[in-house]
Order: C-alpha cells, then sequence, then structure tokens
C-alpha cells in the first residue's frame, strides 16, 4: 500500500533507483542539504530512545492495571501529570512508556525485515548477476511474479493462515520486500564480474564464492544501505497498516500500528490516543527517508 | 466474460456516479436509520440459507413465527397460532390465527405451515442449520386452520425453535420463487415489508400497514427504514456523531460514557445471554501438559479478578457468571456450580501444589476485544503465569480448534441462538463434540439425558450434575455476560432486550 | 517483434499461473473452508458433508488444478459465504473500486499539475516551497491515519462530508483525497521537471520571441509536452491504488473489492480472496505488458535481445 508502486519499480535499473528519486530530490530542495543531518538526528534520537527504553520509560510498558485506565494526559489533568505524563491506556499501562517501546517494536520489524529481504535479494541478485543467461532469465521471473502480487493482500492472507504474531509480520514482510535488492544487486555485480581486479581474482584461480564476498561486497555496500533505508521505511508502514487492521502484531505488545488500531476506538474523545503513536510512526519514516536520501548523495559523490 | 465484465463493470461506474443526494433519516418523516455490523453481512436473507446469527434481526422483522416467546420473562405467547395442545408425547397440535396476510396478499392459513414445516424439514431442500429443524418429522393439515406437528422424538426444546429460528413461509410464492427468489424479495407476515435490499450494503423497510392483527410483537413504530451495514464500529460512531445514522449497537463500554455525554445522545448499555468463558484444554487434544492437571485450572480459576474485570471493562449490568450456562436458561441451576473467589495466593499455593511454583508459558487464544485477554494475561501474570496472546478472526479460531485443538487456553463466548435453554450452549460444548475440550464421558452422558427426557424434574437434575462436574473440574472458568452498548439520538425510544436479538420495528420517535 | 510479443504474453500468463498457485496454497492453509460453508452451527456430518461435496478431501494440488480449469472458462468459483458466483459479486462491487481508483488519480494530477507548473515557472516561490514541504510530510504520514483526521474534522466537526457509503459523489470526495494524497509529490515533480525542460527548448523561446502571449505559449505548447509523461506515471498509479483501496474502503465503508477482499480474509471465504488476488495481479501483468510492448515498438533493440 504505502510502497512506491511496483509497476515503476519493475521497470526500473539499478541506476535509477540509486539515482534520486523525485520524492528525493524535492526533499532535499526542501531541506537543502540538511537533509542527512536532520535525518540522522532523529534517527539516532529514535535508536536512542530504544535502546534505552528500559532506562527512560518511567513504568513498564507491560504493566497494567484497571483500576487505573484511561487517565488523562499531562494537558487534561494536572494531578497525574508527575506519574503518567501522557495518560494510561484502555488497561491502565503508561502511554508514554508504550510509545517510547513502540520505537523498539518498529525499528525491530523494520531492520530484521530489512536484514531478511536483503539477504534474499541480494542472493538472487548476485546468482543472477553474476552468472547471467538462464539463471539471469529464471531469476528476473522470479522478480516480476513477486511484483505482481499484491502485497498487503497477500501478507493479510498469510498473516490469516499462520496466525498472526510479530514473527509472522517479519517473515511475511521480510519474504517480500527484496525486489529492489535484487534489482540493484544485478546490475551492479554485472557491472562488478568485469572489472579489473575481479577478472584478476578470477584469474589466479579464486572461487565463485570467493570472488563475491570478497570482492564484489565491498563494493556495494553503500548502495544496499540506500536501498535498505527506503525498505526499511516500507516495512515500518506496512506493519503499522497490518497492525491497524488486527492483521499483524499482537496485543500487548506496545507496536505504533497496533496502539493506533487501540487508540482508534477513542479518536473522537481522547485523540491523543491515536495522535501520539501516530506522531512516533511518522517521524521515524520521515528520519529514515532523510538519512537515506542523504547518505545517497554521499554515496553518489564518492563514487564520482 | 471479459465482455461482461466490462459492461457491468461500465454500468456500475455509470451508477455509482449518476445516483446523488444523501439525505438523511430525520424525525420529520418518521423515517429511521439503523447502523449494523457486528454481525457482517447477511449472505443470504432466505431465513433457511443464512446461519441465523446474522440473518436474526432480519427475520424478525419480515416473518413471524407460530409462537411468540416474551422476550422478558420468556413465556410461550400465541403469535401466528393462536393456542396449541400437546396429542402425545411427540405431537403438538396448534389452532392458527385467522385474518392475517403476508405482504403480497396471499392469505395466512394452515397450507402454509404445512408447507413451510414439511419443506424445511426435507434434508434434501438443505436448510442450513440442520439442528433447528431436523427434529421435526411431519407437519399434517388437520383443517384449514389447524395443524398437527409431529417430531421424531420426544424434543423438550420444541418450542424454543418454533418460536425462534422457524419462520412460516408464504407456501404459494415460496414453492414459486424458491430461496434465491425469497432472496431477491422476501416476503413475510412480519411487522415490516422490504422495499429493497443491496446485499452488505443497506435493507431498506416500509411499514407493513396490515399488521394489525393483534401481535404480541406490536406495530411498526416507523414509517420508513434504512439498515446500513457498516463494519467499522468508529465509522458508525462518526456517522452517529454526524447524523447521518440514528442509533448504533456495535460500541464498546468506553464509547457509551463519551456518547452519553455528547449532548442530543444518549448511550445505554443491557446486559444479554451471551456468556463469555475461558476454555482449558483439559483433555489435552493439543499436549500441553500443565492445563490437564486440575490443580493448574483450579490456580488460574483464583488467579483472575473477574469483579475487576467485569466493573472496568464491560460495566452495565453485567455480572461475573459462575455457571457453564446463562442463569435464565432451563436448567442453569446456579447453586449447583462449584465457585472459585478471587485469590492469588491460593492461586500461588495450587501452582506449587501442582509442581509449577514458577508458574509457565501458554498460549493464549481469543477472537473478542484484546483487552479483555490482556487483563485477564495481566492476572495470570501476577502469579507466574505467562500467557501468550493471539488474537484470530473467530472462523479461523473456531478452525484451528476443531482441526488441531492446539489452543490450551481461550477467552470466547456462545450467545446459545438466543435460546434459553441449557441445551443450547453446555451440550453443545460437551458432549464430546468438536468443540469439546474436556471429553468427559459423564458430563456427556448426563448432558444426553437432559437433553432428551421430557420430564422436566429429571432434566435439571442431570443438567446439575453436569453443572457441578464441569465446574468442579474448571473444564470452563465462566467468566460473564456480555453486554450490548447503544448509542443513539436522544429522541428515539428504544427497548433493549436481553435475548440479544433487535427489535428494530420497535424502535420509534418520541 | 511478432515473436517478441508471444514471448511475452507466454511470460504474463506464466506469471498468473505462478501466483495463482501461490495463493491458493497460502489460503488453503489458512482454513478449513468446509467449517466455514457449513456454519457456526454445523454439526460433524454436516462438515462432512460439505467437505465431500466440495471436494476438498482432494489433495490441494488437484484442487488447484480443478480450480484453474473453470477460472479459464471464466468461472471463478461461488462465495462460500455470500453463495453467489464470484464473477458476480466482483462484477458489482469492482465499479466503486475503479471509481474510486480513477477519481483519486484525476485528485493526484488536478493537485499536482498546476502546482508543478507554478513550480517551475516560480521556483522557490513561496507556493512552491509550502506545496513541497506538504508533499515532504506526506510522504511520511500513513495513509489510515490521514483518512481518520479527515473524518473527524470534515465528517464530525464541520459536517461538510458524508463519512460513509458510495450513494453520491460527496461520498468519494474524502476517500479520494486519502487515496490520492500519495501520488501527488511523484507527479508534481515530474510535472515541475518536465516544464522546466519544455519551457528552456528552442521553439518555446521561438513562440515567445514571435510575441505570443505568455499563458498561451504555457498552455498550448509547453504543458502539452510535458504532460505526456506525467499521465503515463499516472496510469501507473493507478494500478498501485487499487492495493490501497483495501484500508480506504474499510475506512470509509465503500462496499468495492478492497473491501470484499477484507471482509472475505475475516470469513475464510476463499475462492472470493483468491479471485481478488487474481485481479490485481492481472491488472499488474497486463499494464506492465503493455509498458513493455510499447518500448519494443518505440526502441526496436529491445525486441532483438
Amino acid at each position: 500500500m504505502t510502497t512506491i508502486p511496483s509497476l515503476i519499480r519493475s521497470q526500473q535499473t539499478a541506476e535509477e533507483i540509486l539515482e534520486p528519486t523525485p520524492m528525493m530530490k524535492l526533499r532535499r530542495r526542501v531541506f537543502k542539504n540538511h537533509s542527512f543531518l536532520i535525518g540522522a538526528l532523529t534517527l539516532i534520537f529514535i535508536i536512542t530512545i530504544a535502546v534505552l527504553a528500559p532506562f527512560i520509560a518511567p513504568h513498564d510498558p507491560y504493566d497494567q492495571d484497571l483500576s487505573r485506565r484511561l487517565i488523562n494526559p499531562f494537558w487534561h489533568d494536572k494531578k497525574t501529570a508527575d506519574l503518567y505524563v501522557f495518560g494510561t491506556d484502555k488497561v491502565g499501562r503508561d502511554y508514554l512508556s508504550r510509545v517510547i517501546y513502540g520505537a523498539q517494536i518498529s525499528l525491530l520489524i523494520g531492520f530484521l525485515t530489512v536484514l531478511i529481504s536483503g539477504v534474499i535479494g541480494t542472493a538472487l541478485g548476485v546468482i543472477a548477476g553474476y552468472f547471467g543467461g538462464r539463471v539471469d532469465m529464471v531469476v528476473n521471473f522470479i522478480i516480476n511474479t513477486r511484483l505482481a502480487m499484491p502485497v498487503f493482500l497477500v501478507a493479510m492472507a498469510a498473516v490469516v493462515a499462520f496466525g498472526a504474531s510479530i514473527h509472522v509480520v517479519i517473515m511475511v514482510l521480510g519474504l517480500f520486500l527484496w525486489d529492489r535488492f535484487a534489482v540493484v544487486m544485478r546490475s551492479i555485480t554485472m557491472q562488478a564480474r568485469d572489472l579489473d581486479y575481479v577478472s584478476a581474482a578470477r584469474a589466479i584461480g579464486c572461487s565463485t564464492p570467493y570472488i563475491i564476498i570478497r570482492e564484489i561486497f565491498p563494493n556495494v555496500l553503500s548502495s544496499l544501505t540506500v536501498v535498505a533505508t527506503v525498505e526499511m521505511a516500507n516495512a515500518i508502514l506496512l506493519e503499522a497498516a497490518l497492525s491497524f487492521l488486527g492483521f499483524g502484531v499482537q496485543a500487548p505488545t506496545p507496536s505504533w500500528g497496533l496502539m493506533l488500531n487501540e487508540g482508534r476506538e477513542y479518536m473522537f474523545f481522547s485523540p491523543w490516543l491515536l495522535a501520539l503513536p501516530g506522531t512516533g510512526l511518522f517521524l521515524l519514516v520521515l528520519a529514515i527517508n532523510l538519512f537515506g536520501d542523504g547518505l545517497r548523495d554521499v554515496t553518489l559523490e564518492r563514487e564520482r | 466474460m471479459i465482455y461482461n465484465l466490462g459492461k457491468k463493470l461500465l454500468s456500475a461506474l455509470t451508477v455509482t456516479l449518476i445516483t446523488s443526494s444523501f439525505a438523511h433519516a430525520s424525525p420529520e418523516d418518521n423515517s429511521l436509520v439503523i447502523a449494523w455490523g457486528s454481525t457482517g453481512p447477511i449472505e443470504h436473507v432466505d431465513n433457511y440459507v443464512n446461519t441465523n446469527r446474522t440473518g436474526i434481526w432480519f427475520s424478525r422483522m419480515v416473518w413471524d413465527q407460530l409462537i411468540y416467546r416474551e422476550p422478558k420473562t420468556f413465556e410461550y405467547k400465541p403469535l401466528l397460532a393462536k393456542s396449541w395442545k400437546a396429542l402425545s408425547d411427540t405431537v403438538w397440535q396448534f389452532e392458527l390465527r385467522q385474518g392475517v396476510k403476508f405482504h403480497n396478499g396471499e392469505a395466512f392459513d394452515a397450507d402454509d405451515v404445512v408447507y413451510t414445516l414439511n419443506w424445511i424439514s426435507n434434508p434434501k431442500n438443505g436448510v442450513k442449520v440442520q439442528r433447528n429443524v431436523n427434529w421435526i418429522k411431519e407437519a399434517r393439515k388437520v383443517g384449514p386452520y389447524t395443524v398437527d406437528v409431529e417430531m421424531k422424538r420426544p424434543f423438550p426444546q420444541a418450542f424454543e425453535f418454533l418460536s425462534g429460528p422457524i419462520t412460516i413461509y408464504p407456501n404459494e410464492y415460496y414453492a414459486k420463487v424458491g430461496p434465491d427468489g425469497m432472496h431477491k424479495a422476501p416476503v413475510g407476515t412480519g411487522p415490516m415489508k422490504v422495499v429493497s435490499i443491496k446485499t452488505a450494503e443497506e435493507y431498506v423497510f416500509e411499514k407493513n400497514k396490515g399488521y394489525t392483527w393483534g401481535s404480541p410483537k406490536g406495530e411498526a413504530q416507523v414509517d420508513k427504514m434504512v439498515v446500513r451495514e457498516i463494519a467499522d464500529v468508529q465509522t458508525q460512531i462518526a456517522e452517529l456523531l454526524a447524523g447521518g445514522i440514528d442509533i448504533t449497537a456495535d460500541i464498546s463500554a468506553d464509547h457509551v460514557t463519551q456518547i452519553g455525554g455528547v449532548s442530543g445522545f444518549t448511550a445505554l448499555q443491557a446486559g444479554t445471554m451471551r456468556t463469555g468463558y475461558i476454555g482449558f484444554d483439559a483433555a489435552g487434544r493439543g499436549n500441553h501438559e500443565p492445563v490437564t492437571k486440575l490443580k493448574v485450572r483450579q490456580a488460574m480459576a483464583h488467579a483472575i479478578d473477574r469483579k475487576s474485570l467485569v466493573k472496568n471493562l464491560i460495566r452495565g449490568d453485567a455480572g461475573v457468571i459462575h455457571t457453564p450456562c446463562f442463569p435464565t436458561q432451563f436448567g442453569c441451576d446456579v447453586n449447583a456450580a462449584v465457585k472459585y473467589e478471587f485469590d492469588q495466593g491460593k492461586a500461588k499455593k495450587l501452582l506449587a501444589e501442582a509442581g509449577y511454583p514458577n508458574g509457565f508459558d501458554i498460549d493464549f487464544y481469543t477472537f473478542r476485544p484484546a483487552d479483555w485477554a490482556e487483563a485477564v494475561m495481566g492476572d495470570l501474570a501476577k502469579v507466574g503465569i505467562k500467557a501468550k496472546l493471539t488474537k484470530m478472526p473467530y472462523f479461523a479460531l473456531r478452525d484451528k480448534q476443531r482441526k488441531e485443538g492446539t489452543t490450551p487456553m481461550f477467552l470466547m463466548d456462545w450467545g446459545s441462538y438466543s435460546m434459553n435453554d441449557m441445551s443450547a450452549i453446555t451440550s453443545h460444548f460437551f458432549k464430546k463434540g468438536p468443540d469439546d475440550f474436556a471429553l468427559d464421558d459423564d458430563v456427556a452422558n448426563w448432558l444426553e439425558a437432559g437433553d432428551t427426557n421430557s420430564d422436566a424434574s429429571v432434566r435439571k437434575a442431570n443438567y446439575a450434575k453436569a453443572i457441578k462436574k464441569i465446574t468442579g473440574q474448571v473444564y470452563w472458568l465462566p467468566m460473564f455476560n456480555h453486554v450490548r452498548n447503544y448509542g443513539y439520538r436522544k429522541e428515539l425510544k428504544f427497548i433493549p432486550y436481553q435475548d440479544e436479538i433487535p427489535r428494530f420495528w420497535q424502535y420509534g420517535w418520541k | 517483434m511478432i515473436v517478441y510479443t508471444i514471448k511475452r504474453i507466454f511470460v504474463a500468463f506464466l506469471i498468473l499461473l505462478v501466483v495463482s498457485g501461490l495463493t491458493f496454497s497460502l489460503s488453503h492453509l489458512s482454513a478449513d473452508p468446509a467449517l466455514t460453508i457449513a456454519g457456526e452451527q454445523a454439526s460433524d456430518e454436516d462438515i462432512e458433508a460439505v467437505r465431500k461435496l466440495y471436494g476438498f478431501d482432494k489433495p490441494v494440488v488437484e484442487q488447484y488444478f480443478n480450480w484453474l480449469s473453470s477460472a479459464l472458462q471464466g468461472d471463478l468459483g461461488k462465495s462460500y459465504h455470500y453463495k453467489a458466483p464470484v464473477v458476480e459479486m466482483i462484477s458489482g462491487r469492482i465499479g466503486t473500486t475503479m471509481t474510486l481508483g480513477f477519481l483519486a488519480i484525476l485528485f493526484a494530477l488536478v493537485v499536482s499539475i498546476p502546482l508543478g507548473t507554478i513550480a517551475a515557472m516560480r521556483p522557490n516561490s513561496i507556493i512552491d516551497r509550502f506545496a513541497l514541504l506538504l508533499a515532504v510530510f506526506g510522504q511520511a504520514l500513513p495513509t489510515f491515519w490521514f483518512a481518520l483526521m479527515m473524518i473527524i474534522l470534515f465528517g464530525v466537526w464541520l459536517r461538510w462530508l458524508p463519512i460513509s457509503g458510495n450513494t453520491s459523489w460527496a461520498h468519494f470526495v474524502m476517500p479520494t483525497i486519502a487515496l490520492g494524497y500519495y501520488a501527488t509529490p511523484a507527479l508534481m515533480r515530474l510535472t515541475r521537471a518536465g516544464m522546466i525542460e519544455v519551457l528552456s527548448s528552442d521553439y518555446i523561446r521561438t513562440a515567445k520571441a514571435k510575441g505570443l502571449l505568455p499563458v498561451s505559449v504555457l498552455f498550448k505548447h509547453a504543458l502539452r509536452n510535458a504532460i505526456i509523461p506525467v499521465v503515463a506515471l499516472a496510469a501507473v498509479w493507478f494500478g498501485f491504488m487499487l492495493g490501497g483501496s483495501i484500508v480506504i474502503e474499510t475506512i470509509f465503508n465503500l462496499k468495492g473489492i478492497g473491501w470484499l477482499s477484507y471482509d472475505a480474509l475475516l470469513r475464510s471465504d476463499l475462492p472470493v480472496v483468491q479471485a481478488i488476488v487474481l485481479i490485481f495481479a492481472s491488472f499488474y501483468v497486463i499494464l506492465t505488458l503493455f509498458a513493455d510492448l510499447l518500448n519494443a515498438y518505440l526502441d526496436p533493440r529491445i525486441s532483438v535481445r
């Protein structure tokens, strides 16, 4: 759903993917050259919060008590401000702590999804690029088949089939969001294959895996990172949408998407329950996008 | 096919674009817009083709039964049948009411009753819910307004079916159009006539002006009614607040407080007989060792603060239930039940005795709002039991239970098909059917004896034994009866009922 | 060229075949359809009877080929829940989804072309910067969240727009914006780039030199040339919008095929899910097929490869 249209993707080459997209050029114009800095700082901030959550969070995000449910946040209720700054949710858990831990969940889903999809996509891409010919054709067919599948709908079906949990969501998204990795790796590998030092390595009898791991990988790491940021933002938004419809992470996990799903019940009367996790999600995705744009600039400049 | 699809697509496109005006009902033209969604779209409005649960509100508006069950006292009163008497253990004779007409003008008489009962009881006609009809042997016309109904065996719950899912169809019309025709243009004797049906979207009704023969159901209170299918509760509330609909029945307890606080709206809670319970895999179908131990189940029964859950999350006039059935139901003897008070100290002791002083991990399943399950999990965590929640859609969960049986613990509920008889709930779950996780021979035998005997005292005695064993063994931890929450415009005259059956035609404007 | 076309069509079919096979096996893992069909009050015997009747007792592979052979004849089976033919259900609802997707893309174009044009003519003006800021932020905004905010504001507080249903134009306003805003930044940017390029081209300068009015130059020449790639991109976005319609239709109670797929998943109504996946996949495959063929036509080297 909130992905770059797959159609465009299928037509793309690696250069186009790594080339700044219209969206990125646009962001760059807005943030001038500060985009990398703003993105990186925000991202570091959110990661710090996530990592230090056990120390920062004023309460246990799972500690519930029905007798203190739905306490208003500090701007509505001065009395409880010191105890529950953002109030409590519908089973009496501290909302601030849940928002803080929510960063962990979103980042975890983002990272692990990208890890899985990165491995799949890279493997397919490298194989296709290195061997070419029929292998390449088969990989291309696999990529096209994957692109033809409506991600969101099939992800929902998979969640119904295997039961909703954070593992299933990560697995499903990981198995879906690898196409861009594959396209990029394929084309980069093709180029690298013909470079001098790779030919030299082959000439002195290095094995294929050795060449791929030792000679090709280091050269494509930065490109991989750029693709990873795009897919990470994607995965985080998809998880949120899945959890929002009840096809994602299970309660009581403090996922922002799930919190949006739960907070939705109170959208007309306690809108902060919707606004707070929504803001977290928004900031994280924005930061990842900006960071990715900036990284791409740095990468492209260095390579030129 | 492609061509046809394209043509239909084109026409759909234009229709959607041209139809306009979203004038909503107002009290001035005596019309009413209702949002409905909790039970999901009616798959097919023919009462015998759908599962009854989805179609129940519809069927009560359009059709009538032979017998009326008074919704507050659960007494049986005349509806299409004027009177009845038992001719033998297995035969009832009904005197029918005269002067009743179907919506299409067809007069109601013995032929309609005989035709309907014989049609539905014939397995070839494929009535979806066979248990509703498979006890009927035959219906015979004795006079123009007299019918004998023969049962296959003594069947004490017969009136629950004759006052519930069995509605009377017009014989000539149904013979002509069949189920699909009935779906397109339903015809009955009920208080409202169908104007139009758009599956899963909206149903439009108008008042049946001829419904003046003194039906205990009462005449329709509004001239026109639109029932809209809106699955999403928040969308329903938005529509209510924005004036697009007049009443919703799907909101949560918190919404009741919130909507009740908005001027121009009223909200109320009304208890139903839907009974919530935590089921345990005591029979070990899924090989989860701890729950097969009685002491562990008892510990959990003591560990869960049901009172606090009811007071804080369910509210209304819901209460903690101690029986594996709803107390108004026939046979549901509260005194027979073993009760477990909230006592976490005792729970810990029992756990230690069972060999789990540090608790254990368990998978916990539900299809209901997660906060109820989360409250239970919070209590269990305090005695060391770590429950991991999986929330699934109803059908998926039920399927998992039946096929795999790998659900050691589950928070579910049962509405007893709105039947005021214990057989509709306890016998369903404890007679070693696919939903039975106790597989207890004694319980199954007692329930069978209770279900099939026509002597009320024998039935009660057997049911009491079953209740005692089920609660003593904690096969189920009965939780609470569900509450239905309603939000509506202040000017609406609205009556809720315990049996969960909405009677929309009784809603009107003050 | 002909060989290439045939090859591409063959691959397209192969893709649909694999997609449908994957979905079929996935959905048949999820639930026992017999239970869904028989309903919640069914006995074991009822369920067993249904299983036999529908052939669920046969191996999945056999079931798949049965489904495939009837699908090729235009019969996508019957809904377990609604008992109606799936083709009928979808054709009755696809209009709503197509209308929504069409309006959403129209909205995106109507917003992005003027904004892109202004931006091209007056880069870095306040309007330009404001529009860009909005777009950048919008891109990080979850669609469903944005939709809910609109409902609160325009539906409940201001009461300007109807919230749910599809009975009038007005009902499509909020869903259209919610679905369409996501496409605007990309289209806007493309318009802007295209306009800048065209405006600096020789023939526009010639036209200006000939003394033609700036407005007529803009509309008659510049915009017309810049807009072609934008419309092409918009067509591509259209396919993507169908997928996004699941959340939007659910929130706004629009009963199109997006909603239908959600409803069907909740009920384990497999033939419906199966058919909708196939339809979405077909949209993708057909659109890419056309794009590839067009490319090949424009650049003959491709088909030789």
